[in-house]
């Protein structure tokens, strides 16, 4: 839109001053018959002065003669604006051009000749620019929505696409991360081996990645988070509940968590706000390396998930709540949990800082 | 009595130099015209200020190169001699040469 705008302006631009300089044309080629032949009649003056000292005057213009001094002999001007550095100037809605005389008859070296400006030739131009500008601005604002419309199509295909794989999958994939879940539970875990043991966490580990992608997908498909429930809660209790939930997942990496949490008594819908903690725990977790840390810390209105990650470059940093952006292709995902986040944030009207340094680690601050 | 009369009478008209004992008289014995001498030189050096200098240069240093007047004129009165006048009275000449054919004041 903007790059249209400018051509269009630059356009009109270079229209304006190409009329501009063909007026001006006219008005010298026109004024300088003018003071060539109001330097015959000078000239004829000047032999038969002081026998004769009508100062010549003619209905189609005005004039003025000035010394090498720039001091006034006569003048019949209407404009009182003299300019002796310019050829040609408009002043007072007059055209005044300037001729300086290699004879200075009645000892004048400068001849003002002024025609009143033709003010239809400029409105002339304005209405050009008006009425081309104006439709050119049209087509091109039109042809241009048409490609930008051609161009997109190929990736707001694929977009819909891919929420449409989403949702298809999302519907099927419920039922065996249950019977996985729940099967889990039911071994008896006195009878296994620790080799079989430890087998059975990762697949626990792998059954919750799982569980948690599901989740997402299905809020982020299917759910209307303007019907969510309101629910009265300590977010306390919720931390310590989704911390213990991955403890599995921290176990894994080796990751040490600290936690300095204090009671905070929030207002909305619980699950969202498990959803937000634990699309945040698991970033830190994923991200994180393997023997890192993890420090939550909840005051009143005020949460902090800080990880000792890989972190993100500044430039990502703005990109990282966009559905589908995945700031690091390290780990598996669909890029939409932080997007997530945003909306259940956005949604409770809360505010959300990241701050990150890479290698370093990332920090989340969600306020209310 | 008369004679000293008539003593005093030439006296006063010495002593008081002007335009017209300076040049006119002069101008008029060699038929140069004035007003033609005073258009020329106006051609040549418009302004007031530009018209006085160069011509009181001129008179002190009067050159072929630098007359306004015709080649037929300068071809009847060569050699050109310096007028000898003082500077003050020369400058209160030429002051009254302008003011004799002011074009400002005189166009209509």
């Amino acid at each position: 839109m903007l790059l249209i705008t400018t051509l269009v302006v630059a356009v009109s631009i270079i229209y304006y001053n190409s009329n501009i300089e063909r007026i001006n044309l006219q008005y010298k080629s026109l004024m300088q018959e003018f003071a060539s032949l109001q330097i015959k009649r000078l000239k004829w003056l000047h032999n038969h002065y002081p026998k004769y000292n009508k100062y010549p005057r003619d209905d189609r213009y005005n004039s003025a003669i000035y010394d090498l001094e720039h001091d006034l002999i006569f003048s019949t001007l209407k404009s009182n604006k003299i300019n002796f550095n310019k050829k040609l100037y408009f002043s007072d809605g007059y055209a005044i051009y300037v001729e300086i005389l290699s004879d200075y008859y009645l000892g004048a070296k400068y001849l003002f000749i002024e025609v009143p400006k033709n003010g239809s030739l400029i409105a002339k131009v304005y209405k050009n620019i008006a009425i081309y500008g104006i439709s050119a601005l049209i087509i091109l604002y039109l042809l241009g929505y048409y490609l930008a419309k051609l161009f997109i199509k190929p990736m707001k295909d694929s977009i819909e696409l891919l929420d449409c794989f989403i949702k298809d999958t999302t519907h099927e994939i419920n039922t065996p991360i249950s019977i996985i879940n729940s099967n889990i539970e039911m071994l008896k875990k006195d009878n296994l081996s620790q080799r079989d043991l430890k087998k059975i966490n990762r697949i626990k580990i792998a059954s919750r990645t799982l569980e948690n992608i599901y989740k997402d997908l299905k809020f982020s498909m299917l759910e209307n988070i303007d019907k969510a429930t309101k629910d009265k809660f300590n977010l306390k209790d919720l931390i310590i509940e989704r911390v213990e939930y991955f403890a599995m997942h921290m176990e894994s990496k080796r990751i040490t968590k600290e936690l300095d949490l204090k009671d905070f008594i929030v207002e909305g819908n619980r699950e969202l706000f498990a959803r937000m903690v634990d699309n945040i725990l698991s970033n830190a977790i994923k991200y994180n390396k393997v023997g890192g840390k993890i420090n939550i810390i909840l005051r009143e209105k005020e949460l902090i998930i800080e990880d000792s990650g890989v972190g993100i470059d500044k430039k990502s940093i703005a990109e990282i709540f966009n559905r589908y952006s995945r700031f690091n292709d390290s780990e598996g995902g669909f890029g939409i949990g932080l997007s997530i986040v945003k909306k259940i944030a956005d949604f409770y009207k809360l505010d959300i800082k990241v701050e990150s340094k890479i290698n370093e680690g990332t920090r989340f601050i969600i306020r209310w | 009595m008369v004679r000293r009369v008539l003593f005093i009478i030439f006296l006063t008209q010495f002593l008081k130099a002007d335009f017209t004992t300076d040049c006119v008289a002069c101008h008029i014995q060699k038929r140069v015209d004035l007003r033609k001498t005073f258009m020329n030189a106006l051609l040549v050096y418009g302004g007031e200020n530009n018209f006085k200098t160069a011509l009181f240069y001129y008179c002190k240093n009067p050159q072929p190169m630098t007359s306004v007047m015709s080649e037929e004129f300068l071809k009847k009165h060569l050699p050109l001699t310096p007028i000898q006048i003082d500077d003050m009275q020369l400058k209160k000449d030429i002051d009254e040469y302008w003011k004799r054919y002011k074009i400002k004041e005189n166009l209509k």
